[in-house]
């Protein structure tokens, strides 16, 4: 059964803050569906080395007519090699301040381990997951949903048209692309659609449909930003259609922190003597 | 009145056109009539307990669960068995309408040791374990987790189940009916495969409703042409009173799906036993009218003069037979309501067209060459005299007889059982109840007890000291039969003892709310569903608990316990309340008796009346119901003594059985009268009494009791029963009115045999004279059959 994992989105979280990115005054030319993707993807990686300091903010809808909210912050760091480090401080709620989630993955290719520390307990255990793809960190529902170099390697892409979407107030010109989950791929869904800002390679929009061609998932950005010069999703809408929940996440603030964050932040023998306001994660 | 049938036999082509249009009118709504087996809408929706379910569904989703349960006697730890069920989950999760599918594969297990914690698929990625080795690490992993062991797989290890939520918008026939056919694929050995949960015994219901239908539908047609044949002789014979009751049955479920009312468990049947009872009508017009023809009438004439003596009789009886059904407008039960106020319709239907339509293709057909002649009458009525005289003989045996039976078979109604779950309406044999067999001997059970526990506060349900009580309300459960309970706390437990190395000593609930928080945290962060156990805000949640299958009282003393248990233990701010369909059932079962009380009663005032104002006596409408309170008791008693249940169709029995069985009384009653004011001493009245009416009464009783046995090839027991019972009490009202009623008039010669006793003015003496007319009608056509009959036999 394919869970919608929270620890997915604090996956997509952090890939969120750095990945919707998109250059400002790129070229378009006559594309294919497939180069456009790949853009997409390339532009993925502008997810800069070095490290990166994210706040933002989950607001849960659920299909109970209940709701939910999470204030986070998120340190990155990534180094030459492909060495990748996270952390997830949580804000809020009160009950829960202070809970973290460490992430490290010592070199590219490898899995990503995991930590959780519960300042209740004063105790942090690594987090045996399952498999990669519902781990915290190398979590493959954000790079399908927000675009990455390996949706080139899952789906094929179709241009099927232009069109124009207002986000934020302003209106957009768009690539709409058909996409199709390649044989053998291991793509979550079978087909999807998605559009993608065709100044910026951002994409600002998409749907996914499931097995029996309803749609199924749709994700949105709301307002748009600017990080660095460049063009950043600031808030995102991801809805479950067919289950009625949604989680919408707003980035608060992006940051690089004055020097690179150190290595032993990113220990897990260290998470018990984390001080979050070290990096102004609270006051 | 004889104007408008001399306008249909002047006019019979307009009027079959009319009717043929009014037909074909009803005839074009009948594929909108569907079908409803939910039980649930078998209550009114403001009934409380309704309104709980609804409510939790709205909130958690649906309440029943699908369940597709794998049995294997090696056991289901093999890596062929657990590919069956890995295949089948995918294909079960591709449906469109299925919210959640868990099996023993992907269930969640959570593990810990003392650096390490793991909230997965109890399979590493959710595929069946394919070298020993990885077997007896999911084996272990499996039997290990108080959320899996017992619930999702069985203890013994023989069977393990899938669990399918369903969205609360989903077409569940049509889920069901798909989950079915993949099911089927699989099944086969050593692997055994069963479907259960309301939705699949929703499509087995419809189905079954629907073959049910065909073969009785076939069955009664055969019985209604043989009983035409052997009484007419003749294709027009055979003919028209079937057309009648066709037409009567096309215009009813045309009303029904003009209406939107469904085909439930009960009213399915309607066509049947509108057939049985509707034929009665065209029988005695058509009758009638082979009588007026004999005496060398002109047709015209005889057709006008048949409709002039039998409306009364035609009316009469209809109308006693239509408030026995109405009679169950005042049940509880809504397919009962509906079965009853479709029923009188469809009863009314063929009483008009009986009057209309009969007439009106008289006129245009020949009329017949012979006089039918039926030999058997002269047996039939030298049988029915030889009886009369020896209860005339033993008539004081009679009434001491009678009230000893009443007695004896009363005192079997503490014995009476109600009985509301639909598994008993099945039958045993039934594959539905043969699957909740199986999930009742390897897991917990197969009924299932909701508690909603609602805080009003957002992360109310955290508070170490309310998981505390809902720790305690488990244990409560499960000293009161509940096998098996799944909440909240059982989550938080396990995951405190798998953080703490797997050490049992800290399968508690932590005092510290924060930490309880981080748990959940953890848990649901890292691919754990709490499904119904909380709302999003974690500020209510369910308590779910299994147990096995149990009777209604069993049911109802549990919902009692619970609740009070809730009451005493939640107070406050907190609410806790059942929901569910454990107390549907059980609020149902509290009211059946109450419904049960309330449609005889019903019943009873209403024939009561009728027959009190057709006989414009008291003493006659309560003699007339002496027969039908003995037929009530017997079979009361019967299905007291025989262990047969009240369900949703044998708690109808008594309330028709006294709508179509106080014909035998009237007639009875009536002829004897006329008889007795005739001039005749009681000895002679009765005689001419049993010659006329009797014969009349025991083609009716007997043409009826085969009718309704046809149910008992019923594919459901309920049905079975309700057609066993029914028939038995049409022939124990027509022995009855053969027995008690002659001993009491005889012994007792009351005084309404001899004068008329309405003395009132105004409307009442010109209903009275209607009444009058309509007695002496029914009297005026027994008379004649017996003159026929003499003739016959000489």
């Amino acid at each position: 059964m394919k869970r919608r994992t929270a620890s997915r989105f604090i996956g997509l979280v952090l890939l969120l803050g750095a990945l919707l990115i998109g250059t400002v005054g790129a070229l378009a030319g006559d594309l294919s569906g497939n180069e456009i993707l790949a853009r997409v993807d390339q532009q993925a990686q502008f997810l800069s080395e070095g490290s990166m300091i994210v706040f933002l903010q989950f607001d849960n809808q659920y299909a109970d007519g209940t709701t939910s909210g999470n204030r986070f912050a998120g340190l990155s760091k990534q180094v030459e090699g492909g060495a990748e480090y996270s952390l997830i401080y949580f804000v809020e709620p009160e009950d829960v301040s202070g809970t973290l989630f460490l992430s490290v993955k010592v070199s590219e290719g490898e899995d990503a381990r995991l930590w959780l520390y519960l300042p209740a307990l004063g105790m942090s255990k690594e987090l045996v997951a399952e498999e990669q793809e519902q781990s915290f960190a190398g979590s493959t529902f954000s790079y399908q949903e927000v675009g990455s170099r390996e949706m080139v390697d899952k789906y094929d892409a179709e241009l099927i048209g232009e069109e124009t979407l207002t986000v934020d107030g302003e209106e957009h010109a768009a690539y709409v692309l058909a996409l199709t989950a390649k044989p053998d791929a291991d793509a979550d869904y079978p087909g999807g659609k998605m559009w993608v800002d065709e100044n910026t390679w951002l994409m600002l929009k998409s749907e996914d449909y499931n097995e029996t061609g309803n749609l199924e998932k749709t994700m949105e950005v709301l307002k748009l930003g600017e990080f660095e010069g460049n063009a950043t999703a600031d808030q995102i809408i991801a809805k479950d259609v067919l289950e009625g929940s949604s989680t919408t996440i707003t980035f608060w603030e992006r940051r690089r922190p004055d020097e690179e964050i150190s290595d032993d932040t990113f220990d897990a023998e260290n998470l018990d003597s984390f001080d979050p306001t070290v990096y102004g994660l609270i006051d | 009145m004889r104007k408008f049938f001399e306008l249909i036999v002047d006019h019979p082509h307009i009027t079959i056109g009319v009717i043929l249009l009014i037909t074909l009118g009803f005839i074009a709504f009948i594929p909108r009539l569907h079908t409803d087996t939910d039980f649930t809408n078998y209550i009114d929706k403001t009934d409380p307990t309704v309104m709980a379910m609804e409510r939790a569904e709205d909130r958690y989703g649906a309440q029943e669960l699908l369940m597709v349960a794998v049995e294997n006697e090696n056991g289901i730890f093999n890596t062929a068995t657990l590919e069956k069920i890995e295949r089948m989950q995918k294909r079960f999760e591709a449906i469109l309408g299925i919210d959640e599918v868990t099996g023993p594969l992907d269930a969640q297990v959570i593990t810990g040791t003392e650096k390490t914690l793991q909230v997965g698929p109890a399979a590493s990625g959710e595929e069946a374990p394919e070298t020993p080795e990885a077997m007896a690490a999911y084996r272990e992993r499996v039997m290990a987790s108080n959320t899996v062991r017992n619930y999702i797989v069985a203890s013994d290890g023989k069977a393990a189940v899938i669990s399918i939520k369903l969205k609360t918008d989903a077409k569940e026939v049509e889920v069901a009916k798909q989950i079915a056919a993949i099911v089927e694929e699989y099944d086969t050995s050593p692997d055994h495969m069963y479907v259960t949960g309301l939705p699949y015994m929703n499509l087995v219901l419809a189905e079954s409703m629907g073959k049910d239908l065909r073969i009785l539908l076939l069955l009664v047609i055969l019985v209604v042409v043989l009983v035409l044949y052997f009484s007419f002789r003749s294709l027009r014979g055979v003919v028209l009173p079937l057309l009648v009751v066709i037409l009567s049955v096309v215009w009813t479920l045309g009303l029904m799906a003009l209406f939107n009312v469904p085909m439930t468990l009960i009213s399915f049947i309607l066509p049947v036993i509108l057939m049985a009872i509707g034929i009665a009508d065209g029988i005695h017009v058509l009758n009638r009218y082979h009588e007026e023809t004999a005496k060398g009438l002109l047709k015209r004439e005889a057709i006008l003069n048949t409709m002039k003596e039998m409306r009364g009789a035609v009316v009469m009886t209809s109308l006693t037979t239509m408030g026995g059904f109405l009679s169950l407008l005042s049940s509880y039960l809504i397919p009962q309501r509906q079965f009853g106020l479709f029923t009188a319709a469809g009863v009314l239907v063929a009483m008009i067209l009986s009057l209309v339509l009969i007439p009106a293709l008289l006129s245009i057909l020949k009329v017949p060459k012979k006089k039918i002649y039926r030999k058997d009458e002269g047996i039939l009525t030298r049988a029915l005299s030889g009886f009369e005289r020896v209860i005339l003989r033993h008539r004081r045996i009679v009434l001491i007889v009678s009230p000893v039976l009443f007695a004896v078979f009363l005192a079997g109604f503490p014995l009476l059982c109600v009985e509301t779950s639909q598994l008993v309406f099945l039958g045993e044999e039934n594959p539905v109840v043969r699957a909740v067999d199986v999930m009742d001997r390897h897991f917990s059970g197969s009924e299932q007890v909701m508690i909603e526990i609602d805080t009003g506060t957002r992360d109310g349900l955290k508070d170490p000291a309310l998981l505390n009580k809902v720790v305690a309300l488990q244990e409560f459960l499960e000293s009161r039969g509940v096998k098996k309970t799944i909440s909240l706390a059982d989550i938080v437990r396990e995951l405190n003892q798998k953080f703490h190395a797997d050490d049992p000593a800290y399968y508690v609930i932590p005092q510290d709310r924060k930490l309880i928080s981080q748990l959940l945290l953890l848990f649901t962060f890292q691919g754990g569903s709490l499904g119904n156990m909380t709302l999003g805000d974690f500020s209510a949640g369910e308590v779910m608990g299994l147990y096995v299958r149990a009777g209604g009282a069993e049911q109802v003393k549990l919902v009692q316990e619970v609740q009070e248990y809730l009451n005493d233990h939640f107070t406050g701010s907190v609410k806790a309340e059942m929901v569910g369909p454990t107390r549907v059932h059980s609020s149902l079962f509290a009211r059946i008796a109450k419904s049960q009380i309330t449609s005889l009663g019903a019943s009873i005032l209403a024939v009561g009346l009728i027959v009190t104002l057709l006989m414009g006596s008291i003493v006659a409408g309560l003699i007339s119901l002496i027969p039908l309170a003995l037929t009530v008791v017997i079979n009361f008693g019967v299905m007291a003594y025989s262990g047969t249940s009240l369900n949703i169709a044998t708690l109808m029995v008594s309330s028709i059985a006294i709508g179509i069985g106080v014909d035998y009384a009237i007639h009875f009653i009536s002829r004897f009268r006329q008889e007795v004011r005739g001039g005749k001493d009681v000895d002679q009245a009765l005689q001419a009494t049993i010659q006329t009416t009797g014969r009349g009464i025991t083609y009716n009783a007997l043409a009826l009791a085969l009718g309704f046995a046809i149910l008992l090839v019923s594919s459901f027991k309920g049905m079975r029963d309700f057609g066993l019972l029914i028939s038995m009490t049409m022939v124990i009202s027509a022995l009855s009115a053969f027995t008690v009623i002659p001993a009491i008039l005889v012994t007792f010669k009351p005084k309404f045999l001899t004068k008329t006793a309405w003395r009132k003015r105004g409307v009442m003496r010109k209903v009275a004279r209607i009444l009058t007319a309509q007695e002496s009608s029914i009297s005026n056509t027994d008379s004649q059959e017996a003159d026929n009959e003499t003739k016959n036999g000489q």
